[in-house]
């Protein structure tokens, strides 16, 4: 149960944390959009600055032509135009234009290519090091963007943007120690922004700082008490704080603030199972049965619960919730239904019921093992004994429930005295699952039975 | 004129010809160049990077890479040859400008340049009042013969 415990619980911790920590989409799975880009076209301004580039004068008449044509979105006339110069006869500023175009419409290669040509003349450029960093981060090289942002900001770049990105990928890298000053940095330019808040909590989350993380959480509730996010941020950093009690509370009000996620609603269900409020809990997992894309495999994990806490009475409350809403499209699917239906009425000792579902559960699917061994305990339990053995054996050649059904018929032999059949099973569980150390003493205990019998006729 | 000499005022004029009709650069055969280094030569030799049209132009097997090799060099050659005192010494022997340092790298080149081209006007300035002052001295010495002269006679 402990070891149940535990794994729940961190269950349910990653699950909070994932959706949380992890909502907005830059955070969630690195999945940038490129947006819309905007140009900036440079100004001849005289006197050359380092870290800035300027166009040459010559290029004065050229500038305004491109500004005309991109204006008008034609990215490719600008290509056009200024890939009729060599790279050296333009200035820094118009090769970075070139690539910045390259980048726009996602040619990669070749703005890659171009920046660090722009770099190789003038390496302080800063906008060219964050763009670079940029680019990296799409082409998913997250060693080099966080090298070119890292640069950006040596080099003077103080945009929220450039900091919040290094700082995440500091963090992926680094771990979160290295990432809460960037994010800090990005949060004092951009203080509304969720991405800086979101990726600042999830950096002292991390970083085991809760009580700072909590504060900052608190903060941000309190400028929004409608926003569920925050909420499930804030259960999150109490479930990491082993505070589970806080933790359900926060995710009740996500919840009743309009967060139904199917992660969520689960986690909030299995909180509550552990803290034995159990109508709470049925009602929760039935919700996120109404959600969409719920198949089969949810099924099967709701019932694992409830059965690892023997809740056949609320279990069935819940697959009888369950069998009018569930799209089960496959025989194999429906077929797994009627096994928890068959198995949950085995338990409540409704005998017909439970019969009727497992007939169904293997008419739609003959070769679902797990149903099959549980039909042939029942059918043992209802002392059917030949049926159960003819289950078992039905059970043994499918790979997946071969060694439950070569283990429950010699249970079954044994149960009826018939040491000699028992004994061949167990010999031929310990051919084929070694592993298995008890077999080697119950192989011999049997033996010795056996031997006692001979002796005594 | 005599045949002979018309002859080689001939071929002369034909070989200038010639020199004007093609370009500075070294023709080199198309394959097994070293593209780099002869771009970097194209650079020191204050050459348009244009020149390497020519080599796109007779040479239907060059890659690419070879065109990438050529800039890297040329690129590396403008870098020192875009340098205060190649501007200086360009414009001290009289020779215009020949526009080829990026923008980056011209603020020296072109100081340097300015400050040769006052050079150069300070040596023509000087070597033209050394000119006037010598005639005006042959002038004065022709006068003062003529002086001499009547007043003998």
């Amino acid at each position: 149960m402990d070891f149940y415990r535990n794994t729940f619980k961190l269950l349910v911790f990653y699950g909070l944390l994932f959706k949380a920590m992890f909502a907005c989409a830059f955070l969630d799975e690195f999945e940038l959009t490129l947006e819309q880009p905007t140009f900036i076209l440079p100004q001849f301004t005289g006197p050359y600055r380092e870290r800035e580039a300027s166009i040459a004068p010559e290029e004065y008449e050229m500038a305004e032509e491109l500004r005309t044509l991109l204006e008008s979105d034609d990215k490719n006339l600008v290509l056009n135009r200024l890939e009729s110069y060599y790279d050296i006869e333009l200035s820094p500023a118009m090769l970075t234009l070139k690539a910045q175009v390259y980048f726009s419409i996602k040619k990669f290669d070749q703005a890659e290519e171009t920046y660090l040509a722009v770099l190789d003349r003038m390496p302080q450029l800063v906008r060219v090091h964050s763009d670079l960093g940029q680019l990296y981060l799409l082409k998913k090289d997250f060693k080099k963007a966080r090298e070119y942002f890292a640069n950006a900001v040596a080099f003077g770049a103080n945009e929220a943007m450039i900091h919040g990105q290094l700082a995440y990928l500091n963090m992926q890298e680094f771990g979160p120690f290295s990432a809460i000053t960037g994010y800090q940095q990005a949060l004092a330019l951009e203080p509304n922004n969720r991405s800086w808040q979101q990726g600042l909590l999830s950096a002292l989350t991390r970083a085991e700082m809760f009580d700072a993380a909590e504060a900052l959480v608190g903060e941000l509730i309190e400028k929004n008490r409608n926003d569920s996010n925050l909420w499930l941020m804030k259960a999150a950093i109490s479930m990491r704080a082993n505070k589970t009690q806080h933790a359900l509370a926060s995710l009740e009000v996500a919840i009743h603030l309009g967060e139904g996620s199917q992660n969520n609603l689960r986690s909030a269900a299995q909180l509550h199972l552990q803290q034995g409020s159990y109508l709470r809990a049925i009602q929760l997992l039935k919700d996120s049965l109404e959600l969409d894309g719920i198949g089969i495999a949810t099924v099967n994990e709701y019932m694992f619960w409830l059965s690892e806490l023997e809740l056949w009475q609320q279990a069935d409350d819940l697959l009888s919730h369950a069998s009018s809403r569930l799209p089960l499209s496959s025989s194999d699917a429906k077929s797994q239904f009627h096994w928890h239906r068959a198995q949950t009425f085995s338990k409540l000792k409704q005998s017909e019921k439970a019969y009727q579902h497992f007939q169904t559960a293997l008419d739609l699917n003959p070769n679902n093992g797990m149903a099959l061994l549980d039909f042939a305990r029942f059918q043992k339990a209802q002392d059917n004994i030949e049926q159960a053995e003819l289950l078992f054996i039905r059970a043994e050649a499918l790979d997946g429930s071969k060694k439950d059904a070569i283990l429950g018929r010699a249970e079954l032999y044994l149960s009826r005295k018939d040491f000699e059949s028992a004994l061949i099973q167990l010999r031929n569980a310990h051919l084929r699952y070694p592993e298995l150390a008890a077999l080697k003493e119950n192989i011999e205990i049997v033996e010795n039975i056996i031997r006692t019998q001979k002796l005594n006729r | 004129m005599k045949p002979i000499a018309f002859i080689f005022t001939l071929i002369f004029m034909v070989i200038a010809l010639m020199g004007c009709g093609t370009s500075k650069v070294k023709q080199a055969s198309c394959n097994g160049n070293d593209w780099q280094a002869l771009g970097r030569q194209a650079a020191l030799d204050a050459q348009s990077v244009r020149v390497f049209d020519q080599y796109i132009a007779s040479c239907p097997s060059l890659k690419n890479e070879d065109k990438k090799l050529f800039i890297a060099g040329y690129r590396d050659g403008l870098k020192q040859f875009c340098s205060y005192e190649n501007g200086y010494k360009i414009a001290v022997k009289d020779k215009s400008d020949p526009n080829v340092c990026p923008y980056e790298l011209r603020a020296e080149f072109e100081r340097g340049y300015k400050e040769g081209s006052a050079e150069l006007m300070n040596q023509k300035y000087l070597k033209q009042k050394l000119k006037d002052q010598s005639e005006e001295r042959r002038m004065r010495n022709i006068d003062q013969l003529d002086r001499d002269q009547n007043r003998s006679n």
